[in-house]
């Protein structure tokens, strides 16, 4: 794996690490399934991939946009999220689907470094050491974060449920598949993926991941990557707030990165 | 995050933000005012995307900035600039 961490953010403290440990040794004492499952961006690191790939989309990939790609995306996002997402991921249609994950596999390697928080990737080598299936489930197109999740957490690419087109011949249409993995669209990718089999422990960082988080049966983690002073107009910060009001009356545990 | 010192003017909070970027690439620019920021390479767009959050947040701007072509926002200047149409503080 790459080292890549991420530097000067508040790292898990030793008992949330206890905590951690106690939810894996009754996982390992009932025998039952170990599975645990990530949201991405804001969660497994301080960016967001698909977003960073649309834009190195528009400066390298020649497409045929709106006038102005990324407004045009932020204010459909901010009307129909589920359209939006969709929508990064139609605008490569007709593209081979091995030049998506070429390109996307570039984009990740001239991102140095990949701002992957440090304690979340000790996190996920201990569970990969403890037996645990990872699955990372994103609002992001899929092919965006395959490479990081592959390179910096060797999670390989089908752990990684996102947003993602019906592929006809080798080649990305513009149908998207279900479920939209945002909000409901999370959890339901995932239990689809495991066939029902609800993880031990999840993670997530927005509103849009309370669903993802309320399958874990054992451990559901909270972070929170944005600094909580910053204005209630900001969009994440804000969704990340929102999730910390539903989850904090409920005793989900929190991590702060940045307080 | 720079809500809570919205009275440092802008650029200040920008070079402050663009050197800690920089830093984590282990890259020190000594005329970072006027240096070329996306086209020289110095900067990607896994930046981009974290500049422009820390724009709406730290600048109280509620419309999405026009980012889509990095090479319009490729100075220090140039990023001031896109602010205070927006109606940046």
């Amino acid at each position: 794996m790459v080292s890549n961490a991420l530097e000067g953010v508040n790292e898990f403290s030793s008992a949330l690490w206890q905590d951690i440990e106690a939810c894996l040794a009754r996982t390992v004492k009932s025998g039952g399934p170990r599975i645990a499952v990530f949201d991405a961006d804001g969660t497994l690191w301080d960016d967001d991939a698909g977003e960073a790939f649309f834009l190195w989309q528009i400066a390298n990939c020649g497409f045929q946009f709106p006038s102005d790609p990324w407004v045009y995306y932020h204010e459909w996002k901010k009307r129909d999220p589920h359209g939006a997402y969709g929508w990064l991921a139609q605008i490569s249609k007709g593209i081979p689907i091995d030049t998506v994950r070429g390109w996307a596999e570039t984009c990740f390697a001239s991102h140095s470094p990949w701002p992957v928080f440090g304690s979340i990737r000790r996190l996920v080598e201990r569970l990969q050491q403890a037996g645990f299936e990872i699955y990372i489930v994103t609002a992001s197109v899929k092919w965006a974060v395959e490479p990081a999740a592959r390179h910096l957490l060797g999670i390989p690419a089908n752990r990684v449920l996102g947003i993602e087109t019906e592929i006809v011949d080798g080649r990305v249409t513009d149908r998207v598949l279900a479920p939209i993995t945002y909000r409901q669209g999370k959890a339901d990718a995932l239990l689809r993926a495991t066939s029902g089999v609800k993880p031990v422990f999840a993670a997530g960082n927005t509103l849009g991941d309370i669903a993802l988080l309320e399958t874990a049966v054992d451990f559901k983690l909270m972070i929170q990557s944005q600094s909580a002073i910053v204005p209630a107009h900001a969009g994440l910060a804000a969704d990340e707030k929102r999730l910390r009001e539903h989850g904090r009356p409920l005793g989900w545990r929190l991590h702060a990165f940045r307080s | 995050m720079p809500s809570d010192h919205s009275s440092v003017p802008i650029r200040t909070r920008l070079v402050e933000f663009l050197r800690a970027e920089l830093e984590k690439k282990n890259r020190k620019v000594p005329d970072l005012e006027t240096a070329s920021l996306f086209n020289s390479g110095l900067l990607d767009s896994l930046v981009a995307v974290r500049l422009v959050l820390f724009i709406e947040q730290g600048f109280g701007i509620t419309k999405a900035l026009n980012v889509s072509n990095l090479s319009s926002i490729d100075t220090i200047e140039e990023i001031e600039q896109r602010i205070k149409e927006a109606g940046g503080q």
